[in-house]
């Protein structure tokens, strides 16, 4: 057939276009960010521009902050991912979907709106500080090294849970029974054999929590800037908007700094997982095997649940509070509630202008990862295509290097992506959606992947052998049984780009501003009320798209997808 | 009339250095029920897969009704071909009803369909003839293993192919449920008469369903032949130890008698000439006669193992072992020492 022949002479062209795709798209921004710190005006390879480490004051404190900031909230979303894991894998407590929904708010819920709603909170002037006063215990101050710490531990406690609470219901059931009939009491047997047996699931999600608190930008941003708490993110991020002489290439020098130290993290994350290995094939065991007394287990669900209400909802609760006052929440009666913020967010240029901005740039970055993505995990899975598995490589290395290094290495690529070309991106549409499509591509392909994999081939040459086309077997068989998967993707990475604020915080102009560094500025600037009041917007729209997807899913099972 | 035949001629394919297919060649008739017969690795699926027209063989050639398939360059595509596949494990599609499983082949060709009458007839036909007309509004994932293969059948004859390829369909289901889906195959094999290559590795199932075998072994054909032909007139020394148990009798072949080693043991009959050459002579249990004293050759009862219509037995004679079925009433006992002939 001729078809078949131009499809076989093409197929090698197709892997000459995914190489290409993946280099000038993914790989030589990143390449091109290193190269930058190692050469000067002068001359190229040379270090000298790392001597900021030892001049720079700021610098130092900066790396020393990350490192040691991080290191913290990591042990504190350890520890709270590990106990809430433990809760609701072993225990017969009730209602664990809606504790699991609580863990994985922080997750859902953008970080500056978590962050927003707990300043909020625990302001000098507000309710909570009052009564701690009245007990004598000084207000929270949030905008503190130990403020970001707790704020970015709580954050990202879904991280470990997740790790753990699949591992802690792999551990055999018989261990738990043979300590008993050894005589072991309960704890003890938790601690000594559950605990070292779930270890690498700890160590590997605590590895994760700390990649992502040394990538975040939001809390450092909302509460270390005007404290003066600096850390690599936040630092890279002034030394970018000062567009000082020789910002790009300080910049750079951090941004190498901060992927080494993300890179040594990732690759503890894999040693750690290996050891996983173990136990990968065992199968989840549900059962209950630690049970409470009623009344012990009621105390218990009210301790749990009032600590995650305290974590998740009642902040939230304040801040929607204050979004309905212009003044301290405090002089809040029943007459002086407004919809004052909510009205100007809806007619305020600036304000309507960033909401439909992030819809547009996050839904087209959603659709160009859906196709390219969906197209990629394509070659990858049924033709073993080699360029497809090296453009899987560059994108997760897109995905895991730290958001600033990223955004700032994509600025500095496409202002002149080879040289005598002048794009004249920046500050543009394109070069976020640029930004979302390279961060969040390697999402699209893992999942349409992991989609095609279950797709069996057969699947396939059924439809081939019954007579159809390529076009409609892609239309007729294969598409339908996508979609769920790919969906979830899709939805995903909607999301994210939607709420993003630390590329958008670099590459956003006037007019291209998001809805996320629309409220970082607003918090910057003080002015409180109306950062929570978008932020409420912030979370119904994101209610809206979950619930959206909630629908297809249901629409999906139905069918038998 | 070899016109209306399936001809496979000299095919040969390489995976890399190894020779998946060697020089396989047949011509198959209308109507006719071939099964291909060997064990996993044997290249059976692989000449499956070039008569589907998925792979390009590297030699030689397949003619449908005289039309060029496929040959070392160039192939026609699957869809093109007259042909319905039934996979091992079915390839249902899981958003699509029964009915609509049966509707995409003809929607696909819908060429040769003049009016959607005409299709909706068919469809309603091949529905019936697999007993799914009750289910036609239900999805796989609601079916039972056993409907699933029928839908997988009704999707496959629902065009009325001139072939019909059936990828070890039934491996995937239960033991009993083989066996009522054996029936089922060759009742509606006899109703619509079209051309099956059956590929299996269970010799009862060839034995049971076909017109004639082909067995293949490291990608050679081992013998074509009717299970007759098969069973009771093996060829080779392969075919004879593949399809049900066979002792090999070492001694002298004289035209067509032969003795045993030692002289105790007489065979007359028409073997192939490969075991005069080897000087060894095929027998299957059922052809070796247990007998306390007499003339035979001497063993001793090693194993023994109650059927219910019959016995099995392991006899050992010197550094033999031979496999002995006899009838439940002659009831010997594991040690003890007897004779075997084959009168």
């Amino acid at each position: 057939m001729n078809i078949k022949k131009y499809i076989n002479f093409s197929i090698s062209l197709k892997n000459l276009l995914i190489g290409t795709i993946a280099l000038f798209l993914f790989m030589f921004p990143v390449i091109r960010l290193i190269l930058l710190s190692i050469s000067t005006e002068s001359q190229t390879w040379t270090f000298a521009q790392y001597k900021i480490l030892i001049t720079d004051i700021r610098a130092e404190a900066a790396i020393w902050n990350t490192v040691y900031i991080s290191f913290a909230a990591s042990f504190i979303s350890a520890a709270g991912g590990i106990i809430t894991a433990f809760f609701v894998a072993y225990t017969n407590l009730r209602h664990k979907n809606i504790i699991e929904l609580l863990v994985f708010l922080p997750f859902v819920i953008p970080a500056y709106v978590i962050t927003l709603s707990w300043t909020e909170l625990t302001a000098s002037n507000g309710f909570l500080s009052m009564v701690l006063e009245k007990i004598g215990i000084s207000p929270i101050n949030l905008y503190s090294a130990g403020g970001i710490i707790v704020v970015l531990g709580i954050c990202h406690i879904s991280v470990v849970y997740a790790a753990v609470v699949h591992m802690l219901r792999k551990v055999p059931l018989e261990t738990r029974w043979t300590a008993q009939v050894s005589g072991c009491p309960v704890w003890k047997s938790l601690i000594k054999i559950d605990l070292p047996m779930v270890m690498p699931a700890v160590a590997g999600g605590t590895a994760l929590a700390f990649l992502a608190d040394i990538d975040n930008f939001a809390v450092p941003a909302f509460l270390g800037i005007s404290s003066n708490i600096p850390v690599l993110s936040t630092y890279i991020y002034e030394k970018v908007i000062s567009f000082g002489p020789d910002s790009f290439a300080y910049g750079a020098v951090l941004s190498v700094i901060l992927s080494g130290i993300a890179l040594s993290g990732a690759g503890l994350a894999s040693m750690m997982s290996h050891k996983e290995k173990i136990m990968e094939n065992a199968q989840e065991d549900y059962a209950i095997r630690i049970s409470f007394s009623s009344k012990k287990r009621q105390l218990i669900e009210g301790g749990i649940f009032f600590v995650l209400a305290l974590f998740s909802i009642i902040p939230f609760i304040y801040m929607a509070g204050n979004a309905m006052v212009t003044g301290s929440i405090l002089s809040a009666t029943p007459f002086n509630l407004t919809w004052d913020n909510y009205y100007f967010v809806f007619t305020n240029n600036g304000l309507r202008e960033a909401v439909c901005n992030s819809f547009f740039m996050a839904g087209t970055a959603m659709v160009l990862c859906l196709g390219m993505g969906t197209l990629i995990a394509y070659f990858l899975v049924r033709d073993h295509s080699r360029a497809a598995v090296f453009l899987s490589q560059c994108a997760s290395i897109t995905y895991s290097v730290p958001g600033i290094v990223l955004a700032l290495a994509l600025i500095f690529y496409w202002s002149q992506p080879v040289p005598g070309i002048n794009t004249g991106l920046y500050g543009s549409y394109s070069i976020l959606i640029l930004g979302y499509v390279t961060r969040y591509m390697i999402i699209q392909i893992k999942n349409s992947a992991a989609a095609f994999a279950t797709i069996s081939e057969v699947s396939e040459q059924a439809a081939l052998i019954s007579g159809s086309s390529y076009i409609r077997m892609w239309v007729a068989v294969i598409v339908p049984q996508l979609v769920a998967p790919a969906l979830s993707g899709a939805f995903f990475i909607f999301l994210s780009a939607f709420t993003e604020l630390t590329m958008s915080s670099v590459m956003s102009s006037a007019s291209t501003k998001t809805i996320g560094l629309a409220i970082f500025n607003l918090q910057q600037g003080g002015d409180y009320n109306l950062a929570a009041a978008v932020s409420i917007i912030l979370i119904i729209i994101i209610a809206i798209v979950l619930g959206i997807q909630k629908i297809f899913e249901e629409w999906y099972t139905k069918r038998g997808i | 009339m070899i016109a209306m035949s399936l001809v496979i001629d000299r095919i040969s394919m390489n995976y890399g250095h190894t020779k998946v297919l060697d020089n396989v060649s047949a011509i198959i008739q209308k109507g006719e029920f071939l099964s291909i017969l060997g064990h996993s690795g044997c290249g059976k699926t692989t000449l499956l897969k070039i008569l589907a027209g998925f792979i390009k063989p590297a030699e030689g050639q397949i003619l449908l009704h005289d039309v060029l398939y496929s040959n070392n360059r160039k192939i026609v595509s699957p869809g093109k071909r007259d042909m319905g596949m039934v996979f091992q494990s079915f390839a249902l599609w899981p958003h699509m009803t029964i009915r609509q499983h049966i509707e995409f082949p003809l929607q696909c060709r819908s060429s040769r369909w003049r009016s959607k009458k005409e299709q909706e007839k068919a469809v309603e036909n091949a529905l019936e003839i697999t007993g799914l007309t009750e289910l036609q509004q239900r999805y796989p994932h609601q079916l039972s293993g056993g409907q699933r293969q029928r839908v997988s059948l009704a999707r496959a004859i629902a065009a009325r192919p001139s072939l019909l390829l059936m990828d070890e369909p039934l491996s995937a289901l239960d033991i009993d449920l083989r066996v009522s889906m054996r029936k089922e195959i060759r009742r509606i094999h006899q109703l619509i008469g079209t051309t099956v290559i059956f590929v299996t590795h269970d010799q009862g199932e060839a034995l049971s369903l076909s017109d004639r075998i082909m067995v293949l072994h490291k990608g050679c054909v081992e013998q074509i032949g009717t299970p007759e032909e098969i069973y009771l007139h093996p060829q080779t020394p392969f075919t004879a130890a593949f399809i049900g148990r066979c002792n090999f009798i070492k001694g002298e072949w004289q035209g067509t008698s032969f003795h045993s080693a030692d002289g105790k043991l007489f065979y007359q009959g028409d073997i192939a000439d490969i075991f005069h050459q080897q000087q060894i002579c095929p027998l299957r249990p059922e052809q070796l006669h247990i007998i306390r004293s007499g003339s035979g050759l001497a063993g001793i009862i090693k194993e023994k193992q109650y059927i219910g219509r019959e016995i099995h037995y392991v006899v050992s004679c010197k550094e033999n072992m031979f496999n002995v079925y006899a009838p439940t009433e002659e009831n010997y006992a594991i040690g003890e020492e007897l004779y075997l002939n084959c009168q």
